[in-house]
């Protein structure tokens, strides 16, 4: 993990700022005053923080897969990822790798929701708010999404098939998980196929995070029943993504 | 005479490059598309969202496959010039740095106008109901082309320009990302204007915000869009600027060195 955080220090001050300061402004902008006002007419206060709320399981996603890209160069051009396995073992890489992307993860999406309080005010509904709540969410989210692109990690044999997931790896999951329609619009929406949307893991998160923020549990699954989903998703792909990975580098 | 048939051949391993790689990106299309039709005709009306958005809102969602697609491209470009090389291998072929700009330039568009106009025609098809067509084939087709031609230039230029690290750290989150959310992709114009006009103004800075309403005025017809004489007047002084970029940026990149004469 040191050495994760050696190649990662060299570009921190981009990714903070980045990450801490530039996408909560702008998302805060776009989506949760501007496409809310377009969309409904109207500032409804509630509405626009269920849309907005939502597009923290964009940013997570984009977290995991950047942060994914520098893994799949080590693994398929300079090989760093098999000469780590030869000089420690296989499961200290992996597990280091993956524990150090989820806290590295988790610790760029920490200012998103207040930096956009800052920006919105009054437009970000948080009278109900449990902030507690939306860090277990966040880091549970994380680990979920790291999980499920070191699964495509070990799936896909070239650099160029990376830039595939994005669209059909991730963007079922993103959509169809609360990113943008939150679970109860995608049933209400989808009639007799639209409680397959909860099998989707992900919008466990996007629902935990709107019942953090607004309380309703009713439209929203509750946020105790959001997490063990959440966990079983992330443990299935962590699983897999570990078997597949040493079954791919052939590692003995 | 040589110029012009080392040119051709550079044309024609263009075209065999997009071929090979159509089917791939018609699935990624086809997946993205089918996932903003879904949204755009199931889910979000039930938000409370008016049908009469799903049309022009299914035109952003079509540029934002545009900046997708671009991104991923600049990204392999600037890629392939750290690690295969293949660029500096046609800058050294007997043929002007402009022309080996207009080869790469000529297959990102063909890229982009196989993938987007089936996907969108068919996306366009499962939402025609709210939408009203009174805009012109002709007109629609030059905006098309006019835009895709800008979305080539820049995501070539940036992918000349900048490397891989400098576009994963840079490019998309302080660049591309507010030219994204403040481009109306996800409104239209007018909507902003009519709530906040001093802040719509703010969204015309973005190039595209003259893109996506200049397409939404040449399909649809509706006078509530930005002029498409004006954004296509924009883009086009936009693409010059950035052409000039490209070519300058390829030889900085490259550290080009040519014989006169």
């Amino acid at each position: 993990m040191l050495r994760e955080w050696l190649r990662a220090r060299s570009r921190l001050g981009n990714h903070l700022f980045n990450n801490w300061v530039i996408w909560p402004v702008i998302f805060a902008f776009a989506n949760g005053y501007f496409m809310p006002l377009a969309f409904f007419g109207v500032q409804d206060v509630v509405r626009s923080t269920e849309l907005f709320v939502g597009m923290m399981l964009l940013h997570i996603f984009v977290l995991s897969y950047t942060a994914a890209t520098d893994m799949i160069n080590e693994r398929l051009e300079s090989k760093i990822l098999q000469y780590h396995t030869q000089a420690t073992s296989y499961a200290a890489m992996f597990w280091a790798r993956y524990m150090f992307n989820v806290l590295f993860s988790f610790a760029s999406v920490i200012p998103f929701f207040p930096v956009a309080k800052l920006v919105l005010q009054e437009y970000l509904y948080t009278d109900l708010v449990c902030w507690w709540q939306i860090l277990v969410v966040l880091f549970l989210g994380v680990c979920l999404a790291n999980a499920y692109i070191f699964c495509w990690l070990a799936i896909i044999t070239r650099v160029i098939d990376f830039e595939h997931i994005w669209e059909r790896g991730i963007e079922p999951f993103l959509w169809l998980g609360g990113g943008w329609a939150p679970g109860y619009a995608i049933v209400a929406g989808a009639g007799a196929y639209g409680s397959w949307v909860y099998l989707n893991p992900f919008v466990y998160i996007s629902d935990a995070l709107r019942v953090s923020f607004l309380g309703d549990t009713v439209r929203f699954t509750p946020f105790y029943k959001a997490l063990p989903p959440i966990v079983l998703g992330t443990l299935f792909f962590a699983i897999i993504s570990y078997q597949l990975l040493k079954k791919r580098m052939d590692v003995v | 005479m040589r110029q012009w048939a080392v040119f051709k051949v550079l044309l024609a391993r263009q075209w065999f490059v997009v071929l090979k790689r159509l089917p791939e990106m018609f699935i990624d299309g086809g997946v993205a598309v089918l996932l903003q039709v879904i949204m755009l005709r199931f889910f979000l009306p039930t938000m409370g969202m008016s049908t009469e958005w799903q049309f022009p809102l299914f035109i952003g969602n079509m540029l934002m496959l545009c900046f997708t697609v671009g991104y991923q491209y600049g990204l392999a470009l600037s890629h392939g010039i750290e690690t295969t090389r293949v660029v500096q291998y046609h800058s050294c072929l007997p043929l002007s740095s402009v022309a080996v700009v207009i080869s790469y330039l000529v297959g990102a568009i063909i890229s982009f106008f196989v993938l987007l106009v089936p996907v969108g025609c068919i996306g366009g098809w499962f939402l025609r109901h709210h939408a009203v067509f009174k805009g012109d084939v002709g007109t629609a087709a030059l905006m098309i082309a006019v835009v895709v031609l800008f979305f080539t230039i820049a995501f070539t230029t940036l992918g000349v320009r900048y490397t891989p690290e400098y576009f994963l750290d840079h490019v998309w989150p302080r660049l591309l990302g507010p030219m994204f959310i403040f481009g109306c992709l996800l409104f239209t114009w007018k909507r902003i204007h009519s709530f906040s006009p001093k802040i719509s103004y703010l969204f015309l800075l973005s190039p595209v915000t003259y893109c996506v309403e200049g397409v939404r005025h040449a399909i649809l017809g509706d006078p509530q869009f930005l002029s498409v004489p004006l954004c296509i007047g924009v883009i086009a002084i936009l693409s010059i600027g950035l052409l000039y970029l490209l070519c300058g940026g390829l030889t900085q990149r490259i550290d080009l060195v040519k014989r006169r004469g």
